[in-house]
């Protein structure tokens, strides 16, 4: 297993938790959040977002507006839905929770070496 | 120099050139097919189309007036191909899934079978445009096999050595395969995958196609192609303008026979084709003889139009598939016209002998015939003993001497109902005798018979009007040993049941030249 496809798995894992994140406090249009996952680095292809944000909008998590553009045609604008929100409160939580048992792990792991 | 063309992209006008249109349609395109499954997959699209459409607008900012290949090539790279996509979408529910080693196992099956898939019928088979003879079929077939054109070249030779044969096979294959032809069919054929990168080089391959070198023998094999097409087109037109006479003649048949009242007499009508009989006693032998011989008249007049128009570029040609519906509802309407055809025939022939009935005012015996039967029965000294359901008591025309005017005893129903029976007497001394006739037969049941002593009975041979040991069906039928001891002997024919014993199966028979001969004298006691 090479260390750029164990990067691709965990990016991908948190792609829909960012998206998320995104949109928690201000409606964006896919290209937005196309930028910034860019800035993050956390997409390799632009395509894959599309199926991502469709399937949280039919799943409820996300609803959308058309906004008018001044460069361009009509563009669609996603927000989190109430579902949505509940749902990013999920995941912020094992998120957290994830995050502290990293920590963990990692400062625990040197003393358990020592302790040997 | 490159063509250009705009296109309307999410309401926005863009300058392209023509492979990068090209290349952006296959794109989509395979988008969608791939997409196409999944819930809410057409909304993916266009969402995406509305993004490129952003992208190209970039590049318009960038002051770049048109698009070519290359911009389109980067732009899939940075939103990516289909399979990459869908794939990571799938990817992540099927590692939720396999939680335990069912799934796992399942998933490893699955794997084997799309490894087998991938090798085996990953290709499609389509007729090979970038490397033909006449046609393409066995380039096409090399690359499905993944073989040598010339080997299947050199098989296709053999086969025509054998009578033709090959040449069959080949017009058969010409005409059931279609050829490739678009970026995506020519992919499939190669057993590719079908991906905006790939389809972009097949798109480039194409603009830049090498300029074949001349070949004698490809040359010669071209004039030839050229030749058989040109000869093709022309058989095809004749057999199609032929087909077309035939269908008209059969409308105008069904429908002024459908239409005129069953007395009448204008030509097409029931009654002028002598298909009154058919119509009144079996109309569903009639209706399915139609619809099957128009099915069988208008599929090739069909198929050779389509043909010539998909030739000429006008329309799409058949999918495989569709060639074989139609191919197969020809071959089941010829199946199914053929037999009609001759079982309608025979109706058709035993209504015009009894039809003219009505004109055949001459009485022989209690029974109403034409002049010649009855004259023939009189000639011959003939009683007619029985005579029902007989469309005629004589015949001539299939002697087996060839001899038009040669008269027969003949009697027939298409439904094997006729019942006959000819009788002649003949007074002799007593003795010894043997019977000798010529006779034919269409079915078991007529007997040749001999009532002296006792009555003997000797079976008509079935040859129908085919072979026989004289021709036309005829055999010589002897009866030996007639013991007689009256001073006159009957002899004759017949196809009644209550006479012969013996069920009458012949639609007809025919028999002649009966000869009494006498052997030898009755042993002294």
């Amino acid at each position: 297993m090479n260390i750029e496809n164990a990067k691709s798995q965990m990016r991908k894992g948190m792609l829909e938790y960012c998206v998320l994140l995104l949109l928690e406090h201000r409606p964006s249009y896919a290209s937005d959040i196309i930028q910034q996952l860019k800035n993050a680095e956390l997409l390799v292809v632009e395509g894959t977002l599309y199926p991502l944000l469709t399937r949280l909008k039919n799943d409820g998590l996300l609803q959308y507006e058309w906004q008018e553009s001044t460069q361009g045609p009509p563009r669609k604008y996603y927000a989190l839905s109430k579902e949505g929100e509940k749902f990013l409160e999920g995941l912020d939580a094992a998120w957290t929770e994830l995050s502290n048992t990293i920590n963990y792990l990692k400062n625990v792991t040197p003393k358990l070496l020592e302790s040997k | 120099m490159k063509k250009n063309i705009t296109i309307n992209l999410c309401g926005r006008l863009f300058q392209i050139d023509e492979d990068a249109y090209e290349l952006l349609q296959q794109y989509i395109d395979s988008l969608r097919s791939s997409f196409g499954k999944q819930e809410g997959g057409d909304e993916i699209v266009d969402d995406i189309e509305a993004r490129v459409a952003e992208l190209f607008d970039e590049l318009r900012q960038q002051g770049i007036e048109a698009i070519t290949i290359e911009h389109v090539k980067d732009i899939i790279t940075r939103i990516g191909k289909p399979e990459e996509l869908t794939g990571e979408e799938e990817k992540k529910s099927e590692e939720g899934k396999s939680t335990n080693w069912e799934e796992q196992a399942r998933s490893a099956g699955q794997k084997i079978y799309n490894n087998v898939r991938e090798r085996t019928a990953g290709k499609k088979l389509y007729r090979n445009p970038k490397d033909k003879m006449l046609a393409g079929v066995m380039s096409g077939l090399a690359v499905y096999t993944n073989t040598d054109p010339v080997i299947w070249r050199l098989l296709i030779i053999l086969f025509t050595m054998c009578y033709g044969v090959g040449i069959f096979i080949y017009i058969v294959l010409a005409l059931v395969l279609p050829e490739a032809k678009t970026p995506e069919q020519l992919l499939q054929m190669e057993g590719k995958d079908v991906t905006p990168q790939n389809l972009a080089d097949v798109v480039v391959e194409k603009e830049k196609q090498p300029i074949q070198r001349p070949n004698l023998v490809r040359m010669f094999f071209s004039f030839l192609l050229k030749i058989c097409f040109a000869f093709f087109v022309i058989i095809a037109l004749i057999v199609c303008i032929g087909l077309f006479i035939g269908f008209l003649f059969a409308l105008i048949a069904t429908v002024s026979a459908l239409i005129l009242p069953l007395n009448s007499t204008v030509p097409f009508s029931l009654e002028a084709m002598g298909l009154t009989g058919v119509w009144l006693n079996n109309p569903t032998i009639l209706g399915i003889f139609v619809a099957a011989l128009f099915l069988a008249l208008l599929i090739p007049i069909y198929g050779t139009i389509h043909m010539l128009l998909s030739l000429s570029g006008k329309i799409r040609p058949m999918g495989i598939i569709q060639r074989i519906v139609w191919i197969f509802l020809w071959v089941v309407a010829v199946c199914t016209a053929a037999p009609l055809a001759f079982t309608i025939a025979d109706y058709h022939n035993q209504y015009i002998f009894n039809r003219h009935d009505s004109d055949w005012q001459t009485i022989y015996q209690g029974t109403k015939m034409s002049t010649e039967d009855a004259d023939f029965l009189r000639q011959g000294d003939w009683n007619l003993i029985k005579a029902e359901n007989c469309a005629h008591y004589t015949a001539n025309g299939e002697h087996f001497t060839g001899d038009w005017d040669k008269r027969y005893l003949d009697a027939w129903n298409n439904d094997c109902k006729e019942v006959f029976q000819a009788e002649r007497k003949e007074n002799v001394e007593p003795g010894i005798y043997k019977l000798a006739c010529n006779a034919r037969a269409e079915g078991p049941g007529p007997c040749i018979y001999v009532v002296g002593v006792k009555k003997i009975l000797q079976q008509i041979p079935v040859n129908g009007n085919e072979g026989g040991a004289l021709g036309n069906g005829w055999n010589t039928v002897m009866i030996d040993s007639i013991i007689v001891t009256g001073d006159s002997v009957a002899y004759g024919v017949s196809t009644d049941v209550g006479f012969t014993g013996k069920p009458c199966r012949a639609k007809w028979f025919s028999a002649t030249d009966f000869k009494l001969s006498r052997v030898g004298d009755l042993p002294k006691k």
